[in-house]
């Protein structure tokens, strides 16, 4: 028996400012998984933050987006983060200075092909860092009703990155 | 090669109903893992709370039997922890009518076929609450009788599901 789910593209960088992984979303699924297993920086601790890209191939960059993100630490505390109005959708990934450790996050996308519904995320994430572990679990959502067809992975500090990720639809 | 995510049963409201089943009589006992994945899911009635319970023979147990614990994700507030014990149901989220004050999440269940066993779920959602602020339960529950279940129940506390999509998967052995 045919799975449910089913996988759309696959995508890589190196040496980056910022990836765009277009053309993943459309009409054939509504939810969507994406793992991202390499989020390499080697010049600075960095955060993959995530945006996305409407149909017309434009980063969705605007204030569109609120987050809630709780940082999972084994070294600490677990403080939380909260945005509204904000310019992305959050942490999906973390690397520490100069480090090539892989990561493990795993994505799920809701609506986005729908251009009558706000796009929700959801991710939960594993990072070393260089006291522990470090660990996110996250929300967002974009408030705006219109047809998103990708999604842009970008560092929090502008920097080049390695990058590794994996579309899947939920059919 | 065939994929280990199978699809069990489906239901789409696209006009409004009082509660959606997903199994029952379309239940498939074998498997020991099953998920669920729901989006796009609007009340009825503004101002409302989403509810889950699991089901037995197809009917949903409304034994005050059922626990659960969240961490509750704001994105306009400091995070709660949302607990309750020996409710009639699980309490999933408020929702309401405007602003898309929807529901998305991922739910797994375990145990269900075991009689001898409680069984549980694990909830993560990104959904929007009646003030159109972004929330997110992300926790467990279970239902402290030891019996086969057979599925999942969603409702609202009151009014009807006016849209969404409900999908029941098994992760195969």
């Amino acid at each position: 028996m045919a799975g449910s789910l089913e996988f759309i593209k696959s995508t890589s960088g190196t040496n980056v400012a910022s990836i765009d992984v277009t053309d993943c979303f459309s009409d054939k699924y509504d939810v969507y998984k994406i793992t991202l297993t390499k989020w390499h920086n080697p010049s600075g601790d960095s955060n993959a933050l995530l945006r996305l890209i409407d149909s017309g191939g434009s980063v969705i960059s605007d204030n569109e987006y609120d987050n809630a993100q709780l940082a999972l630490r084994s070294y600490n505390t677990y403080p939380q983060d909260q945005a509204t109005n904000t310019s992305n959708m959050g942490t999906m990934a973390y690397t520490p200075l100069n480090q090539t450790y892989n990561v493990g996050a795993v994505i799920y996308i809701f609506n986005p092909y729908d251009n009558s519904s706000f796009t929700f995320l959801k991710v939960q994430n594993a990072n070393r860092h260089s006291s522990g572990l470090l660990a996110f679990k996250g929300i967002a959502v974009h408030k705006v009703a219109e047809q998103i067809t990708g999604f842009n992975l970008y560092s929090s500090q502008s920097a080049t990155q390695d990058v590794e990720a994996k579309v899947y639809g939920v059919k | 090669m065939a994929g280990s995510l199978i699809k069990i049963d489906e239901e789409i409201v696209s006009s409004a109903v009082a509660s959606v089943t997903l199994g029952g009589t379309d239940w498939d006992s074998s498997y020991d893992v099953y998920m669920v994945r729901i989006n796009n899911v609007l009340p009825a009635t503004d101002t409302v709370n989403f509810r889950l319970r699991f089901t037995v023979s197809g009917s949903a147990d409304d034994s005050s039997n059922y626990d659960r614990a969240f961490k509750n994700l704001r994105g306009d507030t400091t995070f709660g922890n949302t607990s309750s014990t020996n409710a009639d149901h699980i309490n999933i989220g408020g929702l309401g009518t405007t602003g898309q004050e929807m529901s998305n999440a991922i739910l797994y269940l375990f145990n269900f076929n075991n009689a001898s066993e409680y069984s549980f779920c694990t909830l993560e959602a990104t959904t929007r609450n009646d003030q159109s602020h972004l929330r997110g339960f992300q926790g467990g529950a279970v239902l402290t009788v030891a019996q086969a279940t057979d599925g999942v129940n969603f409702s609202m506390d009151s009014g009807n599901i006016d849209s969404g999509t409900f999908v029941l998967y098994g992760l195969k052995k």
